[in-house]
């Protein structure tokens, strides 16, 4: 596989692991080492005095890309805001740019997600924008400047998998950047699915975080990614309509 | 002095001048929070310096798990 490189940094792993809703933040620390992920991803909300988010004492800042998202924001005013407070908390100008007005389903806004991109792009950030698996959009925002595009596979927590099968392929074939399928990942096997297909890299979080054994579901991704990896450096075979025996056809009994 | 923080009315006994004194007296580090004063973000190397007036509206913020 070509290297993963966005916005001129090389990533060597291809598993990215969002932080939220892990049991405990031992927990969190052992899936992010599990996962052997370099990027994770972090959410940004009012700091509450009484009780203080503790997640944040298990991420090495240091050893992570920590990229933050927009989580919460429902127009691209309400994104930009959110990116620029988080460029101030982190230092870090990565954001990954969410706008979600939907509370059932959490669809991104295709044209605020591409208005917050074109205004973010501007002010320097590295935008990596959560979509719709649309080709045209995937466009767009490449053409915004993003630095990668983030196509969902079926909705955020969901766990069915890749749903948007034929268009993320479209999106493959014709992005110049880095696709990263997020959201909806619930298997490893959705994982390996990914990058089958032709993707850079996965975002993983519900699907580690909420499992029976986190840190081990975190390896299992690991695994799949990896699997997946080597599988397509060993240049898969072309698949055909009819049976080839894998057996002798002479030297049957008679 | 009245505040306004993170959507709640604050009444504090002492004054407090500068954005630094106000994450200070909520105990909130510095290290990787951000703050809004009446919707601007105030760059943290300026938090010691940046002054605070009776009624404003400040917002304090840091990342939590998310995905």
């Amino acid at each position: 596989m070509k290297p993963l490189i966005i916005a001129g940094r090389q990533l060597k792993s291809r598993i990215f692991v969002g932080t939220g809703k892990y049991p405990s933040p031992r927990v969190l620390s052992d899936c992010l080492d599990a996962a052997g992920c370099e990027l994770v991803t972090v959410a940004l909300r009012r700091v509450n005095f009484s009780e203080p988010d503790p997640t944040l004492s298990a991420i090495d800042f240091d050893k992570y890309l920590v990229v933050p998202n927009t989580s919460g924001a429902k127009t691209a005013e309400e994104a930009v805001r959110l990116a620029r407070l988080s460029r101030a908390a982190s230092g870090l100008t990565w954001i990954k740019l969410e706008v979600t007005p939907d509370p059932v389903y959490l669809l991104p806004d295709p044209v605020d997600t591409l208005k917050a991109a074109e205004i973010l792009v501007k002010e320097g950030f590295t935008v990596l924008p959560y979509m719709h698996a649309d080709p045209t959009l995937a466009r767009r925002l490449e053409e915004a400047g993003c630095a990668a595009v983030m196509p969902l596979g079926s909705p955020i927590g969901s766990a069915r998998g890749i749903k948007t099968e034929e268009f993320i392929k479209i999106i493959i074939e014709q992005a110049s950047v880095p696709v990263v399928v997020d959201a909806g990942l619930g298997l490893p096997s959705h994982a390996a699915q990914a990058l089958e297909l032709g993707a850079d890299a996965v975002l993983v979080n519900t699907a580690i975080a909420v499992a029976l054994d986190p840190v081990k579901m975190s390896h299992a991704f690991r695994l799949a990614v990896e699997s997946a990896e080597l599988a397509l450096d060993a240049g898969p075979i072309e698949q055909q309509e009819r049976a080839s025996a894998s057996s002798p056809l002479t030297g049957f009994l008679e | 002095m009245k505040l306004r923080v993170n959507g709640e009315d604050r009444i504090l006994d002492k004054p407090l001048s500068t954005v630094g004194q106000v994450l200070d007296h909520f105990g909130v580090p510095w290290v990787r929070a951000a703050v809004e004063l009446n919707e601007d973000a105030v760059d943290p190397g300026l938090f010691d310096k940046t002054p605070v007036s009776d009624g404003d509206r400040i917002e304090i913020v840091s990342f939590v798990g998310g995905g």
